[in-house]
């Protein structure tokens, strides 16, 4: 590669194409220096950019590792409520910003038994994520086995927590990061716990949780809400200090309603994730009711009147 | 073959184990080569939940002891979890299974028992180089370990319920059941591993507030051994008398270091006296 400020936006001649170190594939519409486009008739052994063919002989033998997200799910919430905690996502898993797949469900249970019940909800590339629910799957399964033999209780919130963010630490480490950001949350032994981990292996624990476009638009309404149930509890106004259910998937809704006007990658279409130690409860897919008259008057939307 | 494995285990010295509601001990008996020489340790500490009694070779106690730290280390990084106590004992016994159908391999010559305490409460295990485990409320392995275990059978229904105190006191008859005649529990040959709250009453026991394992070793098992004396009405013996003449050296020490303010050389031959007492 030439850095030069010069070279910019210059073609290349073959000889400064050729990278052997490079980590990516080179792009497969950039036109072929091979003259007739047809893969294996020139001397360049694919490592120049012979359109079509296996991708790892495109890159010259090097292992590509993921760059970008393809296909990506939006923001996903969290929050702490009386019996446990409640996780929000939406169905859609976009292409770009194509609303591509609108029927994925971002919330997955992972355990539940007398002692725990976890759940995550995941935002960011969605091959990524089912790889996640494959890894965790199989841990899960296993640490069941192990539990025949010993009936020790399973892997709670904390514990797969841990695990998760240490996946995903390991993978950044690698280069090759997982393109998520996601949510854990989970009861055990009547203790709640709520956690954040994304693509580098940052790990944040709170009451109130967002990722993503949704950690700008609905982590200050849920804490805001959050923060006055609490007050309310101190003052000696209510009982508790912990929003009701009821109040939760409330509040939730209401973000849910501001993200879907505000984030472009999101859709009025969304699940809740109820997880308390009976057990994790994920809602059908529900909508909210938006009102859309205002934006008649907006310039850019719509046919312009001037 | 497997037999002569535990054979090796049947040859090294004894160790007891115990358990309660609330406790999981492991006694052992130490062996020196010799007058110069210093006793062999037979406890090992695993984590902080854990701990290992020995049995047989020493080398291959430290490496599979190697092993189970090594599980330790890696559930409480990866999971944030101490190990389940039967998981790791497990993991060994798959290890030394294998050895005993992998051509060219030999089978371990240690026998373990271990202690843990777990999300379900203090256990006892034993490891054999056969590659089996069984749990116990109270086990003992190690030469001459058939007398402690008869010891152990008479009482089988008390450990449950016992206090700490009480526990120590049932191993260390145990223990002693193994001696030869002419030998006594002292506190150079005997160690207490203890894994559990320390609710010690016996006077002089050390009283930290750790339920950790830890190894009681020397001073820290004379108070127990006397324990023992008193309950058995025995008279209190050659190490008991022993300490008594520690603290009365300490005692004279001390006064020593209130000489050495008023007068240097007088203090110093005191001191002098002092040390030849003691070698005496």
């Amino acid at each position: 590669m030439n850095h030069h400020p010069g070279a910019w936006g210059q073609t290349l001649t073959p000889h400064q194409r050729f990278d052997a170190y490079s980590s990516s594939a080179p792009s497969r519409y950039q036109p072929s220096t091979s003259g007739s486009g047809i893969v294996g008739n020139g001397n360049d052994h694919g490592f120049y950019d012979a359109p079509g063919g296996n991708e790892a002989v495109m890159a010259g033998g090097v292992v590509g590792h993921t760059q970008q997200p393809l296909v990506t799910g939006t923001s996903v919430l969290g929050l702490v409520f009386a019996d446990g905690v409640m996780l929000a996502a939406d169905n859609l898993a976009s292409y770009g910003s194509l609303a591509r797949f609108r029927d994925i469900q971002r919330l997955i249970p992972l355990e539940s038994s007398k002692h725990s019940s976890s759940c995550l909800a995941v935002g960011g590339d969605m091959s990524d994520f089912q790889y996640l629910q494959k890894q965790l799957e199989t841990m899960i399964i296993n640490e069941r086995t192990q539990a025949l033999g010993d009936d020790h209780p399973s892997l709670g919130p904390v514990q797969i927590y841990e695990y998760l963010s240490n996946l995903m630490y390991a993978r950044r480490s690698k280069m090759d990061p997982l393109w998520n950001a996601m949510l854990l949350g989970g009861v055990k032994d009547g203790e709640s716990f709520l956690g954040y981990v994304d693509l580098l292996g940052t790990t944040y624990t709170s009451p109130t949780l967002a990722s993503g476009f949704g950690s700008h638009m609905a982590q200050p309404l849920l804490r805001e809400a959050y923060e006055k149930r609490q007050a309310q509890g101190k003052s000696g106004e209510r009982e508790g200090e912990l929003m009701s259910r009821d109040e939760a998937v409330a509040v939730l809704e209401d973000c849910m309603k501001v993200l879907y006007y505000r984030d472009a990658r999101s859709m009025n279409k969304y699940q809740i994730a109820t997880i308390t130690a009976q057990g994790v409860d994920i809602s059908a897919s529900k909508s909210n009711e938006t009102e859309w008259k205002f934006a008649e008057g907006l310039r850019g939307y719509g046919p312009q009147k001037q | 073959m497997v037999e002569y494995a535990q054979e090796a285990v049947k040859q090294g010295s004894a160790a007891v184990g115990l358990r309660s509601k609330s406790h999981a001990i492991l006694l052992t008996l130490k062996r020196s080569t010799g007058e110069l020489a210093s006793y062999q340790k037979k406890l090992i500490k695993i984590d902080d939940h854990v701990g290992v009694a020995i049995a047989g070779l020493t080398s291959d106690a430290r490496v599979l002891s190697n092993f189970m730290r090594q599980l330790a280390m890696q559930s409480r990084m990866l999971y944030a979890r101490p190990i389940p106590v039967g998981r790791i004992v497990q993991s060994i016994a798959d290890r030394a299974q294998a050895n005993t159908q992998q051509y060219g391999k030999r089978p371990y010559g240690v026998g373990f028992l271990v202690i843990g305490k777990d999300e379900t409460g203090p256990h006892l295990f034993e490891f054999s180089p056969a590659g089996i485990t069984y749990e116990y409320h109270a086990h003992s392995i190690g030469a001459r370990s058939q007398s402690a275990k008869t010891y152990l059978e008479e009482h089988h229904a008390e450990y449950e319920d016992c206090s700490l105190d009480e526990l120590i006191q049932h191993g260390l008859s145990a223990l002693r059941d193994t001696l030869q005649q002419d030998k006594t529990l002292t506190m150079k040959n005997t160690s207490i591993g203890i894994i559990g709250p320390a609710t010690s009453t016996v006077t002089g026991a050390s009283t930290s507030k750790k339920t950790n394992f830890r190894v009681l070793d020397d001073e820290a098992v004379e108070p127990y051994l006397r324990e023992m004396r008193i309950r058995r009405g025995e008279p209190e013996s050659g190490e008991v008398k022993e300490e008594e003449d520690t603290q009365a050296e300490a005692h004279e020490s001390e006064a020593a270091a209130g000489d050495a303010a008023a007068e240097g050389p007088t203090a110093a031959a005191s001191d002098g006296d002092g040390d030849v007492q003691m070698q005496e």
